[in-house]
């Protein structure tokens, strides 16, 4: 058993906030003698540059010598140390900082005997672990420098045009025929208040006119998605033609459908009742009749079925009125909500200026929802005005029903072939907070109404923010896998499978959160097989295998089992 | 019952509450940084525990858990992140589940399932890690060490000991 | 792509909140040189002050930390703390940067944390800095320091040098991105609302130190005297979608409203809590699911309306709520133990100065797009921390397409 990784050990006394308690001499002494202890140093404070580069000339052989320290914790200054070492040539692999002043003196002060014990322990815990310690595995990735744009709304546009500029080559490909998105559905687009090709010409222009750097493939059918961040495979067919692509970082763009009402408010059943999307048919028409307009907000969402809120359709219908307002200044408008939905500045504006311009709101409450009167023609529309308690019939020619986004019906499909989690609505779930487009696969990126129903101008951003960190990825040259994710900086232990001994159960791959695990024939068994850029050393493999066969080697079973060991051996 | 009363007919003899040894796997993502701010707190605690930073508790199998009680363990604390919080795409809960599935098995082999304790983001700040510490340590140095028979009869039912 | 004869510029980074230090990891990964600026003595900006964060109700520090700390050991990134931006001048194409960096006192990289400085100091400057700063030092309040002298000679690992002076120093850049957030703001012109006039009308932020797990009271919630507030209101969009203040939405406050109600409630669930409000703006990703559970419940009590008059009871009791009930239009009067104040916040950019001033539009905040400077985050415009982090990775990006395309 055990390791000829020689170990040496340095304690810090940290001009004495260690060493006022803990009896380092006792210390020195239990340890000296210590299986695998080579030799033995008691310094002031091992994270000032002085001790470090005593600590450091200590060490002849880097791959040999495991290092324990027994100092402080790790966000006080072990951190601090290790990275300093690093600077120096050894890695952190190979030290173990042991904490002995957070964890031991600092907490016992009173008992300086117990603590003494402690520390004993702690330090020979640290020994067993690094004794036990074996060098992780490592692939080095080197990213493909394209990038893969599935959508060609403001979105994927977007990602692709600023790719493009930053000199990766794109491959962007919609299933519908021409870009732009639902964006081409709609006459002028809030709230800046431009035409929908004015809002993508520019962008469109950089994409046809990159001289091929981005590859376009309108009207085209994804086949199938392989890899792992920095070399994935795409094939998908374009007219007659089957391709297939390797891109190093995939951008999700595929948006969201618009909600059809369903009969709702007698929509499809009685003449003047639309939706959002057809009265913007009836503005690029340039045919729109009747000039009492009474928009109806939450259609089919913000309840039981679907309990979310789609962001978009309050502005939408803000911009609607407002147009109504500028075919006929003598129109009248209302809007019957239950919350405008126009958070900051830009949004707020665009609410007040609709209200300056006669746009009338009206709230009505969930439970008594407005009712659509009328016998061929609408007639009118009665509501109960939640803000002065009263009933009120209000006359109209047409009522607009706004309908939230939803999720594509081809999601999940989607989800599956890209490994992505779905919400529970059904939108693409990211890591959220600090890494809001990030998805649980590596180098796979979601923006816009496919994340989350959002406006152009935030669908545009989160296609930029998007190609931003797909540069990350693919510009930052080869580099180690356990390096790859931007989610973390430090360097991780990553699981192994002992082919050996594992009978292929499969135990891990069901468990595995990242999809890491998976079976492969290796001398005709199943065995499971890590990917390494996929993995994230959570260690969920290791507590399922029923033979201990998948390990993190930095943390293995049998390091643990030592450390127990050492905890256990003094005084028994 | 009866076992546990021939339990401290046992060890009397030999240790107090003092003696017993504790293990906590903090996860390096929350309850080790409660942990360390204990220690800048200078929070007097009892002696009896000894972390083990792990990356995340779902790396805390079961097996390390009953290896722990076989090896001479009294308590074993597994602190980690709010569930399904976790770093690591919500690998906390499914290990959080297996977890609280032992405990009642660790009650027929005649071992206290108190003794296995469990948090789950609740520890990330000083107070809050030191409390936990405090009344597990307690109630593990009210109880009697595990008894020789329960240890070796967890030792005979752990697949991984016998490799050894 | 093609370098320029010249060498590539450094990239200033204005703010270390969660957009400044997004925008500063995206760029240094991409391979830039950044110099981060933070006026505060640690990173994180106001989410470092925050107890949980919604959508996740999770802590605010845990996933502000890591980044953090990416941040401190990245080798591209230059960390100025205590540092303001005083000047910044155009010239050929790049810009000069004059900042302005407050003495540390003590040396980050020697202090080892013992704390022996703390009760030498006669006028309880020195303190361990704030609970969750990474990395961890001791800091002097350059404000409260006499200069006397009496801590130097006790650090064991000389650490500590009050000698240090304001210092002056310029930076070439290539680009800014600015990522100067928000800040709290004293609302007591508006006398209405009566912010001033009783210990416990506590803005949105004070409220929230007030009663962070990692405040003083541990999480626990009580009013600023001590006691146990049996009735809270929240009134939203205070000085906020106001004319006389901040016309534009705060973009934040519906959202912190229930996520502070709701840690109130499961903290505390005997206190009542009630948020008055005008629109309830949860329409973020996973924002109305948030709302329905905790307003589901029915633990806490939605009302909508806008507060008239807020003031203190005449024999100190509680603090009256005035408020119009909309089904019976009477006025009526609540009484209450504590009042948050959410809505006004002021975008920080302009504050002390007026050599900036003019960058900002006339509500205070930035403008889209200047030569060279991409502002992002709050000091933009309202958002939450999402937005932000996205708005931080377009400008990093802007960065690149700016150089890009002026090279050609
Ligand atoms: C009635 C209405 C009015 C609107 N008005 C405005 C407005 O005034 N201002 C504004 O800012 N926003 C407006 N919007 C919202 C705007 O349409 C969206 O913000 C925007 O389209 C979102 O962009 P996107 O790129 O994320 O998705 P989309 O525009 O939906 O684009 C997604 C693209 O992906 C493609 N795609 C989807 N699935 C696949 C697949 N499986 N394979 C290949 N390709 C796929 C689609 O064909 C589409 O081209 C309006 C929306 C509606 C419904
Ligand atoms: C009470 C409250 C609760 C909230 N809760 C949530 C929540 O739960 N979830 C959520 O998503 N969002 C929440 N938010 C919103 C969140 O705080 C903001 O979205 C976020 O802080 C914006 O980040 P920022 O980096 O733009 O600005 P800030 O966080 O304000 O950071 C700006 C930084 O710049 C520094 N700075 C300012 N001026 C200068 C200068 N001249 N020179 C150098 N440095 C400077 C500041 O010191 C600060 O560190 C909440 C806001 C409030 C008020
Ligand atoms: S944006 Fe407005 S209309 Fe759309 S779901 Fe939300 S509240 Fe309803
Ligand atoms: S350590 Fe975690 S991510 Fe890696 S293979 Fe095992 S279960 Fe998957
Ligand atoms: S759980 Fe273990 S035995 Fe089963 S497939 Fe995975 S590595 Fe092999
Ligand atoms: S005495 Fe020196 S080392 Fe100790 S806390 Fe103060 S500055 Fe830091
Ligand atoms: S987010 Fe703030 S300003 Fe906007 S509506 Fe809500 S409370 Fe008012």
């Amino acid at each position: 058993m055990g390791n000829d990784r020689s170990i040496r050990c340095f304690l810090c006394r940290c001009h004495g906030e260690i060493s006022r308690v803990i009896d380092l001499d006792e210390v020195a002494r239990a340890l000296k003698s210590h299986p695998g202890v080579r030799s033995l140093d008691v310094r002031n404070s091992l994270c000032l540059e002085e001790d470090m580069d005593v600590l450091a000339s200590r060490v002849e052989d880097p791959d040999a010598t495991g290092l324990v320290l027994g100092a402080c914790s790790l966000y006080a200054r072990g951190d601090r140390i290790r990275t300093a070492l690093e600077e120096k040539g050894i890695s952190p692999d190979t030290v173990e900082v042991v904490d002995i002043r957070e964890g031991c003196s600092w907490i016992h002060h009173g008992q300086p005997r117990e603590a003494t014990t402690k520390a004993i322990d702690l330090l020979r815990m640290g020994v067993a672990l690094q004794r036990h310690r074996e060098n992780p595995d490592e692939v080095m990735v080197d990213p493909v420098r394209e990038v893969f744009v599935l959508g060609a709304g403001p979105a994927g546009i977007s990602a692709a045009a600023s790719l493009v500029r930053l000199g990766v080559r794109v491959h962007l490909l919609d299933r519908a025929k021409s870009p732009g998105g639902l964006l081409n559905l709609v006459k002028r687009i809030a709230p800046e208040d431009v035409t929908s090709d004015e809002y993508l010409s520019q962008k469109q222009q950089t994409i046809f006119a990159s001289n091929g750097g981005v590859s376009h493939y309108p009207g085209a059918k994804l086949i199938s998605a392989h890899g792992s961040a920095g070399d994935f495979t795409i094939s998908f067919s374009s007219g007659k033609t089957e391709h297939a692509i390797r891109v190093g970082a995939v951008i999700v763009a595929t948006g969201a459908k618009i909600l059809m009402p369903d009969g709702l408010y007698r929509h499809g059943n009685l003449e003047g009742v639309l939706t959002g999307i057809e009265l913007e048919r009836r503005f690029k028409a340039g045919q729109l009749e009747g000039n009492r307009v009474v928009f109806i907000q939450c259609v089919g969402v913000r309840d039981r079925k679907r309990p979310y809120c789609s962001a978009i359709c309050c502005i939408v219908s803000l911009k609607q009125a407002c147009q109504v307002l500028d075919v006929d200044p003598q129109a009248e408008v209302f809007v019957l909500h239950r919350d405008i939905m126009c958070p900051g500045s830009v949004l707020e504006k665009y609410y007040r200026d609709a209200m300056a311009r006669g746009v009338r709101f009206l709230r009505y409450e969930q439970d008594r929802p407005p009712v659509v009167l009328g016998d061929e023609n609408v007639d009118s529309v009665e509501v109960y005005d939640a803000l002065t308690s009263e009933m009120r019939r209000i006359k109209a020619d047409l009522v607009v029903l706004s309908t939230p986004l939803a999720p594509h019906d081809d999601a999940g499909r989607i989800a599956e072939l890209f490994g992505l989690n779905r919400d529970e609505h059904g939108f693409y779930e990211v890591r959220t907070l600090m890494h809001p487009l990030e998805t649980k696969r590596e180098g796979v990126f979601v923006c816009g109404s496919a994340r989350w129903p959002v406006l152009g101008r935030s669908a545009v951003l989160q296609g930029e923010a998007a190609a931003m960190k797909a540069y990350e990825l693919i510009s930052r040259g080869t580099l180690a896998a356990s390096r790859l994710s931007t989610y973390r900086e430090r360097k991780f232990s990553l699981a192994r499978v002992d082919h050996e001994a594992c009978t292929g159960c499969g135990n891990c791959v069901a468990v595995c959160p990242y999809d890491a695990c998976s079976l492969e024939k290796k001398e005709g068994a199943l065995k499971s097989t890590v990917n390494l850029i996929r993995c994230s050393g959570c260690g969920s493999c290791v507590s399922v295998c029923p033979n201990g066969s998948i390990q993190l080697p930095g943390h293995s079973a049998m390091a643990i089992g030592e450390m127990l060991k050492a905890v256990c051996e003094q005084g028994s | 019952m009866t076992d546990r009363t021939e339990d401290s007919g046992n060890i009397q003899v030999v240790l107090e509450g003092a003696g017993r040894k504790i293990v906590v796997f903090a996860c390096t993502w929350c309850a080790l940084i409660g942990a360390d701010g204990a220690g800048k707190k200078r929070i007097s605690l009892p002696a009896t525990f000894r972390v083990i930073p792990v990356e995340c508790i779902s790396r805390v199998e079961a097996d390390a858990v009953i290896r722990a009680f076989t090896s001479g363990i009294d308590g074993v604390a597994v602190m980690g992140c709010h569930l399904g919080g976790c770093r690591h795409n919500g690998a906390n809960l499914r290990s959080a589940r297996k977890l609280e599935l032992l405990k009642p098995l660790l009650d027929t082999v005649g071992i206290d399932s108190r003794r296995l304790f469990t948090s789950y983001g609740t520890a990330h700040e000083y107070h809050q890690f030191a409390q936990a510490i405090e009344s597990f340590c307690s109630q593990i140095g009210e109880m009697p060490p595990v008894s020789a028979w329960s240890r070796s009869f967890v030792r005979a039912m752990s697949a991984r000991g016998e490799n050894e | 792509m093609t370098k320029d004869s010249k060498v590539q510029l450094p990239v200033l980074v204005a703010g270390g909140g969660v957009a400044g230090i997004s925008a500063a990891l995206d760029l240094a990964r991409a391979g830039k040189t950044v110099h981060l600026i933070e006026r505060k003595a640690s990173l994180g900006g106001q989410v470092a002050s925050l107890d949980k964060l919604y959508p996740t109700d999770h802590c605010a520090f845990c996933p502000l930390w890591t980044e953090i700390r990416s941040c401190v050991l990245h080798k591209n990134i230059v960390l100025h703390t205590l540092t303001e931006i005083r000047t910044v001048e155009e010239i050929d194409g790049s810009l000069e940067v004059r900042l302005a960096q407050s003495p540390r006192y003590i040396d980050a990289s020697r202090c080892i944390l013992c704390g022996r400085c703390v009760p030498k100091c006669p006028v309880s400057a020195i303190s361990s800095g704030p609970e969750h700063a990474y990395p961890q030092t001791y800091v002097i309040d350059p404000q409260a320091c006499t200069r006397c002298g009496d801590c130097v000679d006790i650090c064991p690992t000389a650490a500590i040098d009050i000698t240090g002076e304001l210092s002056q120093s310029t930076i070439l850049a290539g680009e800014i991105i600015w990522a100067t957030g928000f800040q709290d703001v004293d609302i007591s012109p508006l006398e209405d609302y009566g912010y001033g006039t009783h210990p416990n009308i506590l803005t949105s932020l004070e409220f929230e130190e007030l009663t962070a797990e990692s405040g003083v009271n541990k999480g626990a919630i009580l009013t600023r005297n001590g006691a146990k507030p049996k009735r809270i209101a929240f009134i939203q969009c205070a000085g906020a979608r106001d004319l006389r203040l901040f016309p534009y939405c705060s973009a934040v406050c519906c959202m912190h409203a229930l996520k502070q109600a709701q840690w109130v409630k499961r903290r505390s669930p005997e206190i009542e809590c009630t948020i008055f409000y005008t629109d309830l703006r949860a329409e973020g990703r996973h924002y109305y699911t948030y709302y329905l559970r905790e307003i589901g419940s029915g633990a806490i009590e939605l009302l909508r309306s806008r507060p008239g008059l807020i003031y203190t009871l005449p024999d100190g009791s509680g603090i009256a709520v005035t408020y119009e009930d909309t089904s019976t239009q009477k006025r009526l009067i609540r009484v209450y133990d504590m009042v948050v104040l959410n809505g006004a916040l002021k975008p920080s950019l302009t504050s002390g100065q007026p050599d900036l001033a003019g960058l900002t539009d006339e509500e205070g905040l930035m403008k889209g797009s200047y030569s060279r400077m991409y502002p992002c985050g709050f000091c933009r415009e309202p958002m939450d921390v999402e937005a932000s982090v996205v708005q931080a990775s377009a400008a990093s990006l802007e960065v690149f397409l700016g150089g890009s395309s002026h090279g050609k």
